[in-house]
């Protein structure tokens, strides 16, 4: 009898293989129709953005061309992209998912979460039925949840790559910046990461990331090392009405970074309260600064709205929430000062832009970019007047001059500059005088002032030189 | 067989007689000076970095300890503390490395750029267990021209603690007005600067100061007309200084004298008026200092100097300065003059109707504490070294000159400050809610600290000229020197 109840027992595990086998087959084809789904929501909403920049580099403008992805997300072929990718594009050229190319327009940029929106011009577009992608909620992502990145990595178009959701709001905890803006423009103070181990690559940057259902819950930015970073949809659903509706995002500045609250309760708080957010850093001369904050001040409240950051993932959105501010409104900010509550009057300002326009003086073979009151910030300079130097020519009047990179130009010609239309001014009024000898008053490095003489009468005579002198043609 | 023995008995007579008489008298004074005259002669090392923040170097240089309580005199004043705006980062820590690969940190004390010597402290922490057998320099052996010296060295590579030589003889000896004379050896010693010189009979008589290169190359020469003729290639040449015991004693008994403080004016981007600044400035004739920047609360703020004035004449003498490599001089002039008294400088001011010529006075003052100078301070319980703030640090970092706090200068990894998050550069302006305004105010906070093992360590840094806080809460147990 035993060997009859070893039979059967053999009998039945042998049909219970391929039942297992059989299911999770079943279960991978499930996994594979949904991904196949999802991408097809999306897919034909995705375009290849082939932007081509003007520079101001080394004394000249030049052009250059680079690649990223985008995705459609208006009936009106409205594509939500990364600053920089498209934020500083002259023209742009985009190729569909069904292959065909038409030209678009920057709409606008935002550099401080890295996004922009161009528009295509639909009327040049002679493939399928236009087709926009559903933008999700990211807020209610979960962690390991799947996740599809779609873009064009290293420009190869329509590129699907698959993972999950390693962490759905990275604070990277550094400071990032925006890559082609010389280290002048921070970015992701307002927003944090959704951290996936779906490839990144370069040319990805802009593309969508989306969700099992076919939503668009992120714009890829960044990755490297099997990790990739894209930018929440909730905070780009916000910037990219801004930039269509208003060209820009306004934001209000108080001049204050928070720093949170965790390691310090005791010691700042205490029991005298509950939440806040503990303030670092308070700018010199700023809105916060003038109603008297102070580093090491506890926000309990702005604008009657209560702030709470015990970790550091929370600061942005009071970043957010301080920046969304009305403009050059006053507001009431509760502050737990050793252990009392003190109550200040802070008026908003605009944030404004990070980094300054830029320029080219043709005849002096010498590119300037704007000084904004963040630049001034960041180079330690006393004051935004003047322009920066951002590189000349070899063998231009600027370079023979000595005019170093990132010197700061605060008089020509004995007039004192005091940002770059003042210097288009008074560019176009020496260039007409035609001088011989010009002198210019720099910051060398931003610190050490110096005299410098720009001998124009050697450009002058330059064309000259090959040009041969009229008599000798005969 | 008997005439083969006479033979072979005068041979050794002949080989073994001249070979006794013959007993080399320098062979036995280096054996004498290799066997007792090295333990005071150490290395000095430190980093010189480039003040633009590129590149940089390891500088190796001979040092002699010169006093039990941890002297260390060491050739070389511009390398151990550049001056401003030479191109280098003042070095912020020294090691003195002592033969068996012992290693003392040390701080600057003060230097002499005239005779181009520095002098060293090796920290008290550190030197009262250092065992130092400081030199006795000899002010009684006097050198004259033709006299033997010999000179040790020891070799910048420590491994195996080797000490070389040379024999040299005096050439010249050149008096100096006001200053020590200056002897110069038969000979160009490159690397030798900061090695102690003997005389024959082992009595330490002398310091190599330095090495200048002259005009006539090694090469080969011969004598035409009765004069020194080169006929060969060859490079480097010179002539090697060396400073006699006497002035170095008569500076080391007067520690004022050698750590003689620079003058300063306090104007900074000093510019020479070039023929192409002149013509474009409208001034007649090129030559002088243009000021770039007036410091505040330096002298040249208490005078009236402003920017763009431009230095044509001190006391009397033109200032003729028509390239930028003419302003060493006006710089060194500044240099050595003696604080608290004053001065008539030509000056020329810009104006509406253009440059009018005007006369300052100013009175020099000593040059502020250079970072070289404070003495940092190690907090061995949380990982830190500091170092007070300085005007030449604040000015550097774009600061304001009333800032408050301590700099750190080194943190130790893992060590608490660093697992707080305190980085080197940062200035620590409070701690646990306390203002932290300079060092005594540090020590106090941490004392009571240590006392009171209060559960969390906040500090409130300065990085970046940005306030950030940062906290830890130590493990007390394991604080070095934390109170029971």
């Amino acid at each position: 009898m035993k060997w009859l109840l070893g039979v059967l027992v053999l009998s039945v595990g042998l049909a219970a293989v391929p039942a297992t086998w059989a299911a999770e087959v079943e279960n991978s084809l499930e996994l594979q129709a949904a991904v196949e789904a999802a991408r097809d929501r999306v897919l034909p909403c995705l375009v290849r953005v082939q932007p081509i920049s003007e520079l101001y580099v080394g004394g000249r403008k030049v052009k250059r061309s680079g690649f990223g992805s985008g995705v459609i997300f208006t009936h009106e072929g409205h594509v939500l992209t990364n600053y920089h990718v498209a934020g500083r594009a002259k023209s742009l050229l985009c190729v569909m998912a069904d292959k065909e190319e038409i030209p678009a327009t920057l709409v606008a940029g935002d550099p401080w979460t890295d996004l922009a929106v161009i528009k295509l011009d639909l009327d040049r577009y002679k493939g399928h039925e236009l087709r926009w992608a559903v933008l999700g909620d990211s807020d209610k992502l979960e962690v390991g949840e799947f996740v599809i990145a779609l873009g064009s990595p290293y420009a190869l178009t329509r590129t699907l790559t698959f993972g999950v959701v390693s962490c759905k709001d990275r604070s990277l905890g550094v400071r990032v910046d925006l890559p082609g803006e010389m280290g002048l423009q921070e970015t992701g103070q307002f927003n944090t990461w959704i951290q996936v181990d779906a490839l990144i690559n370069p040319g990805n940057s802009g593309g969508p990331l989306i969700n099992m259902r076919g939503e668009v819950v992120g714009i890829n930015a960044r990755g490297g090392a099997g990790m990739g970073f894209a930018i929440p949809m909730n905070v780009a659903k916000d910037v990219a009405r801004e930039l269509i509706e208003h060209g820009k995002v306004r934001r209000s500045w108080i001049g204050v970074e928070f720093q949170a609250l965790a390691k310090f309760a005791d010691r700042f708080v205490g029991d005298a309260a509950e939440g806040g957010v503990l303030v670092g850093n308070v700018v010199a001369d700023s809105p916060a600064s003038k109603a008297d904050i102070r580093p090491g001040d506890v926000m309990l409240t702005f604008d009657g709205k209560p702030t709470h950051a015990r970790f550091e993932e929370e600061i942005y959105p009071i970043a957010r929430m301080v920046a969304r501010t009305e403009i050059e409104k006053t507001v009431e900010v509760t502050v737990l000062r050793r252990k009392k509550h003190v109550t200040v009057r802070v008026t908003t300002q605009d944030l404004g832009r990070a980094v300054g326009e830029d320029f080219v003086c043709e005849a002096w073979g010498l590119t300037v970019k704007d000084i904004t009151p963040s630049m001034a910030r960041m180079l330690a300079l006393d004051d935004d007047q003047g322009v920066l130097a951002t590189g000349s020519l070899s063998d231009s009047v600027a370079s023979k001059a000595k005019i170093g990179n990132r010197d700061v130009i605060r008089e020509i010609a004995g007039t004192k500059i005091r940002d770059l239309d003042h210097l288009k001014e008074v560019y176009a009024k020496v260039t007409a005088a035609k001088p011989t000898k010009v002198i210019m008053k720099v910051l060398q490095g931003g610190r050490t002032p110096r005299l410098l003489v720009l001998n124009l009468a050697e450009a002058v005579k330059e064309p000259g030189k090959s040009a041969k002198p009229e008599g000798s043609e005969k | 067989m008997k005439a083969r023995t006479i033979v072979l008995a005068a041979l050794a007579v002949i080989v073994i007689l001249p070979t006794a008489v013959r007993a080399d008298p320098v062979e036995d004074a280096v054996k004498n000076l290799l066997a007792t005259k090295t333990g005071s002669m150490v290395l000095v090392e430190f980093d010189l970095k480039n003040a633009d923040g590129t590149g940089g170097r390891e500088v190796k240089l001979q040092g002699t300890i010169v006093s039990a309580d941890g002297l260390v005199l060491v050739s070389g004043a511009k390398q151990v503390d550049p001056p401003v705006g030479a191109g280098s980062v003042k070095p912020t820590s020294f090691k003195i490395h002592f033969p068996g690969d012992v290693k003392k940190d040390a701080t600057f004390v003060g230097k002499d750029e005239e005779l181009n010597l520095a002098l060293l402290r090796i920290n008290p922490e550190d030197g009262e267990t250092a065992k130092l057998d400081p030199a006795a320099f000899d002010a009684d052996t006097k050198m004259t021209p033709g006299q033997l010296l010999i000179i040790l060295k020891r070799l910048p590579k420590n491994e195996d603690d080797l000490v070389t030589f040379t024999v040299t003889r005096i050439s010249t000896v050149v008096p100096k007005p006001g200053l020590p004379s200056e002897y110069r050896i038969l000979g160009s010693f490159n690397g030798f600067e900061g090695c102690p010189v003997f005389a024959a009979g082992g009595s330490l008589v002398g310091y190599v100061t330095g090495r200048q290169r002259g005009r006539m190359g090694r090469g080969s020469f011969r004598v035409v007309g009765g004069r020194l003729e080169r006929v060969g290639g060859g490079g480097g040449g010179g002539r090697t200084r060396i400073l006699d015991s006497v002035a170095l004693l008569d500076f080391l008994s007067d520690p004022t004298k050698f750590a003689r403080r620079d003058c300063w004016l306090g104007v900074s981007g000093l510019q020479a008026l070039t023929k192409e600044l002149a013509e474009a400035c409208g001034i007649e004739k090129p030559g002088g200092l243009i000021i770039g920047e007036v410091k505040k609360e330096s002298p040249a703020e208490s005078a009236g100097f402003q920017a763009g004035d431009v230095i044509v004449g001190l006391d009397g003498k033109v200032i003729d300065a028509k390239k930028d490599r003419d302003l060493e001089s006006f710089q060194k002039t500044v240099r050595r003059a003696k604080a608290g008294e004053s001065h008539q400088m030509k000056v020329l001011r810009p104006g509406e109707k253009g440059y009018r010529e005007m006369m300052v006075t100013v009175v020099f003052g000593e040059s502020p504490l250079t970072e070289n100078e404070v003495v940092q301070y190690h907090d061995k319980a949380f990982g830190l070294k500091l170092k007070p703030l300085t005007r030449d640090f604040l000015e550097s970092n774009r600061l304001p000159l009333d800032s408050k706090g301590v700099r750190v200068t080194w943190v130790e990894s893992a060590g608490w400050a660093s697992i707080a998050g305190v980085r080197s550069g940062d200035i620590i302006q409070k701690m646990v809610l306390k203002p932290c305004p300079d060092m005594d105010a540090y020590k106090k906070i941490m004392a009571d600290l240590m006392t009171e093992r209060d559960a969390e360590v906040c500090y409130n840094v300065l990085r970046q000229r940005k306030s950030l806080f940062v906290c830890v809460r130590p493990d007390w147990a394991n604080v070095d020197g934390a109170g029971k």
